[in-house]
């Protein structure tokens, strides 16, 4: 039953116009930027796939390699530290998980920044590690963490991590525990319980947490900047060497559109090959 | 129904819009006593403005700039109007020049102009100055751990870079002065270079990356103070401001030249408050601006006037003061290729 | 036997997490900046962190772009979905926002910064605002409508027929339920924004700074245990914050 006073169309639209205006239209104008081209002056001359076909170089398909090889790892490790991680969150006891999921979204809740700072004191050649390393005997040189491919590791894990277990962590609350139980009382391994059971019934929660850090990944520059000593270059990085640069941006724009279709084909890819890995199948009763 | 929804979402827009623009606003309403500034984020001491605005009463608005493009961009979009003091790099200045953009100076009005560093003076991008005070300078070199010189000394020329010395360097993040740079080793050129060195100035930097621990234009103390890198390259300025922290670092200019930048004052032409302008112009080369500004930020002085009271190490005074003969081996960085060329010698030194 | 191995697993994760944290905060108070060791107890650090010059402009100008952009995205956001929930073919509109997490935020940052070139749109605060409301959609809309549409609607129905308007039932009935979720969505935002660092990196301009952008300055040019102690602030700050978030979820069953 509607009743005469409705919320007013004014009050109403200005999200939608917000999100119209200031997130559809300035992708639309990436798009159609990397498409046109444009004289000296700004006159407008017609379509062209020049500035797209600048990419298609062996130096730049390196760059959407090293990006893909970074976020698929990224996220693969994640997901392996995440999923029992969850797990036991999920089935502890209510005050213990509270403490834990409060220690988890703290450092999630901090400037990232500070986080990439205070790795340095940790992987420096003379921080936390490698004293402590020294200390117990183990290494007798200091070894070299920091400005290589593991320091830039070691971060994006760290900082994506919390990504990857919310998500599981929110699957597994609605899951049944009995049916481990029950799994196991009929004679299942851990591991095809966890298989067959617990995986496919958690699937949306690995879905949304590997999406949540694959793609995210993918364009990351800052981290591998910043504790990678800028040595590597991803997606990102080139991006914003383009787009901050001296009348490169509508190439930059060019080089943004052709990263967000292969970001996006190999998302989907992921997406459908978790999918057939784990969905749950009907039994051959 | 539908024209009163469309009308709805263009006021929306309208008023969105409105308040976008609203910085631009501000502009209009140029108060008396005011001078705006256009300026970098670190040349400027915020205790040396604040001593100005008391002492005269003149309030300073200040606005920044993080590159000399911005800066020629904006001035041009706005055709000049809106600031009273720009601070360009030296190749800045000729641009703006050109496009008619700078007010010429009275020399009358400057009473420090005597005591200028002639040195600084009758470059390139305005040979009388016309346009343009020097106000402060810096140079490229290699700042260096003095605990590892005294074990193996380092010889003052490129090659503590450029070849394998057994050790990790830190390179600059930039990749228009790193190609500059590295053109000037090979060739000792600093203009325009064809594909053949195009390709030896690639491999050479890829061959520099084995013993590159970092690109960083600005964390060189960092890595000489962690024992990393004993060899940096960064900036005079840069450098100067972490000797102050680290008194174990110095730094030292190549005997076969390096790159120098000069930052000048400059007076955009659609300015009309030149006296206003003029007294901050003088008040900023007061002695204690000058030594303010130096220790806080370490570009060099344009001044040679006490120079032995603000600057205490002889070595880096020599520095400062420079001979003719010196200067002549310092050059102005300029485009060597073409931005395009640019992009992407620099992504296939990273990706390799 | 996998319970032990289960425990020792969270147990280092958790130490990989806190190690660094932990290691930041006891420098935070050491007599010499990093790299020397541990020389004294000293509280200059934080003292150095009070006056700074330009530090706290942007810990401002970061508190301000949040707070707005908060406020903003909530109450269209808000707005929004009350309009479309009540009928017609809004809401088939509010799909469009589930997009947010699907693009990264860098290619949004580069878009919004094209945008604003084309159109000669001043960078600063105002853009700041906007962007980060952009984001603060992205999480607001699809949060709050799967809250909203998990709410009982014999309630609803019954406070209209009961003769409420659909404001009064708005105002009087909807909006209590939907409270907690409301704020910790609220708090989300609010975190992520002033947290937020690559949108700011493109669309703040050179003349504003916020936070983030001033740590990255101060990273980008050496060490100075002063961020340390903002390191310490900030994250006395969080936690405060995220124990406000829990005492307030435990009232509501979404994030």
């Amino acid at each position: 039953m509607k009743s005469k006073t409705t919320l007013p169309f004014m009050i109403g639209i200005p999200a939608l116009i917000w999100q119209a205006l200031f997130f559809y239209i300035p992708l639309l104008i990436t798009f159609f930027s990397s498409l046109l081209h444009f004289t000296e002056e700004g006159l407008f001359l017609g379509f062209t796939l020049e500035k797209m076909a600048l990419f298609i170089n062996p130096i730049y398909e390196k760059v959407w390699f090293s990006s893909f090889c970074l976020a698929l790892s990224n996220a693969l490790i994640c997901l392996i530290i995440a999923y029992p991680l969850a797990y036991f969150l999920a089935f502890t006891g209510k005050r213990f998980k509270n403490i834990l999921l409060f220690l988890l979204i703290v450092p999630f809740w901090t400037n990232f920044l500070l986080h990439v700072y205070a790795w340095f004191f940790v992987l420096e050649k003379e921080g936390f590690l490698n004293i402590f390393l020294k200390s117990i005997g183990a290494i007798n040189e200091p070894i070299h963490f920091l400005n290589s491919l593991f320091s830039i590791m070691v971060m994006m894990v760290y900082y994506y991590l919390p990504f990857m277990v919310l998500p599981i962590y929110f699957a597994l609350e609605r899951f049944d525990h009995r049916l481990i139980e029950a799994s196991h009382d009929l004679g299942a391994r851990p591991l095809q319980t966890f298989r067959r059971i617990m995986l496919p019934l958690t699937l949306n929660g690995v879905r949304a947490g590997f999406l949540l850090v694959y793609i995210p990944s993918f364009a990351e520059f800052v981290i591998p900047e910043l504790m990678g000593g800028d040595k590597q270059m991803f997606m990102g990085s080139v991006v914003s060497h383009y787009i901050l640069g001296e009348k490169t941006a509508s190439l930059g724009a060019a080089f943004t559109v052709i990263s967000s279709l292969i970001l996006l084909i190999s998302a989907l890819f992921f997406y459908w090959l978790l999918g057939y890995l784990f969905k749950p199948r009907k039994s051959n009763a | 129904m539908l024209i009163k929804r469309l009308f709805i979402i263009f006021s929306w827009v309208a008023l969105i819009f409105t308040i976008l623009y609203f910085p631009n606003w501000k502009w209009i309403s140029s108060r008396e006593k005011t001078l705006n500034v256009f300026t970098w984020g670190d040349i400027l001491e915020p205790s040396v403005i604040a001593q100005f605005e008391k002492e005269t009463g003149i309030k300073i608005n200040l606005s920044y700039y993080s590159s000399n493009e911005e800066l020629i961009v904006k001035l041009k979009a706005t055709e000049g109007f809106g600031y009273d003091l720009i601070i360009p790099s030296d190749y800045a200045v000729k641009a703006l020049a050109d496009e008619g953009l700078l007010k010429e100076l009275d020399k009358n009005q400057l009473h420090f102009w005597k005591d200028i560093n002639p040195l600084l003076l009758n470059h390139f991008f305005d040979s009388n100055n016309h346009f343009s005070i020097p106000f402060e300078w810096e140079v490229f070199g290699l700042g260096f751990d003095k605990d590892y010189d005294k074990k193996n000394p380092l010889a003052s020329s490129w090659k503590m870079i450029f070849e394998p010395q057994g050790y990790n360097i830190a390179m600059l993040n930039d990749p228009i002065e790193v190609i500059a740079l590295t053109a000037f080793y090979l060739y000792q050129t600093v203009g325009f270079v064809n594909n053949q060195q195009i390709e030896e100035i690639k491999n050479l930097l890829i061959r520099q990356k084995k013993w590159v621990e970092a690109y960083a234009s600005f964390r060189g103390d960092y890595f000489i103070a962690t024992k990393n890198c004993p060899v940096v390259v960064s900036t005079s300025s840069y450098m100067r401001r972490s000797m102050n922290q680290f008194p174990f670092i110095g730094f030292m200019i190549p005997k076969e030249g390096t790159f120098i930048t000069i930052e000048n004052l400059c007076i955009p032409k659609a300015s009309s408050k030149e006296t206003l302008t003029y007294q901050f112009i003088n008040y900023l080369f007061r002695y204690e601006s000058i030594e303010k500004h130096y220790q806080t930020f370490g570009f060099f002085p344009s001044l040679l006037t006490h120079l032995d009271l603000i600057e205490k190490d002889p070595a880096i005074r020599k520095l400062v003061i420079s001979s003719p003969e010196d200067f002549k081996t310092y050059h102005f960085i300029q485009n060597i290729v073409s931005p395009q060329t640019l992009h992407d010698m620099w992504i296939e030194i990273k990706t390799n | 036997m996998l319970k032990i191995s289960g425990l020792l697993m969270v147990a280092s994760t958790y130490l990989f997490l806190y190690v660094p944290i932990v290691v930041l905060l006891v420098f935070s108070f050491n007599l010499e900046a990093f790299p020397s060791p541990w020389k004294g107890f000293t509280l200059k650090w934080y003292y150095e962190l009070m006056h700074a010059p330009y530090l706290w402009k942007a810990f401002g100008n970061s508190l301000i772009v949040a707070s707005f952009s908060t406020a903003i995205s909530l109450t269209s956001g808000i707005s929004l979905i009350f309009y479309a929930t009540q009928g017609g073919r809004v809401g088939k509109f509010l799909a469009l926002f589930y997009a947010n997490l699907v693009i990264p935020e860098t290619i949004l940052a580069v878009s919004l910064l094209g945008f604003f070139s084309l159109f000669s749109i001043p960078l600063g605060l105002t853009t700041l605002v906007l962007a980060h409301t952009v984001l603060g959609l992205g999480f607001v809309v699809p949060i709050l409508y799967a809250r909203f549409v998990e709410l009982d609607p014999k309630l609803t129905e019954a406070s209209l027929v009961l003769g409420a308007t659909s404001i009064q039932t708005f105002f009087k009935i909807i909006l209590p339920m939907l409270l907690p979720t409301i704020v910790t969505t609220g708090l989300l935002v609010f975190i992520i924004s002033f947290d937020d660092f690559v949108l700011s990196y493109f669309t703040a301009g050179s003349s504003t700074q916020t936070l983030s952008l001033y740590i990255l300055s101060m990273i980008r040019s050496g060490v100075s245990p002063m961020v340390n102690a903002l390191s310490a602030v900030l994250l006395f700050l969080s936690s405060l914050l995220v124990l406000i978030y829990f005492s307030l979820k435990t009232r509501t069953r979404i994030v």
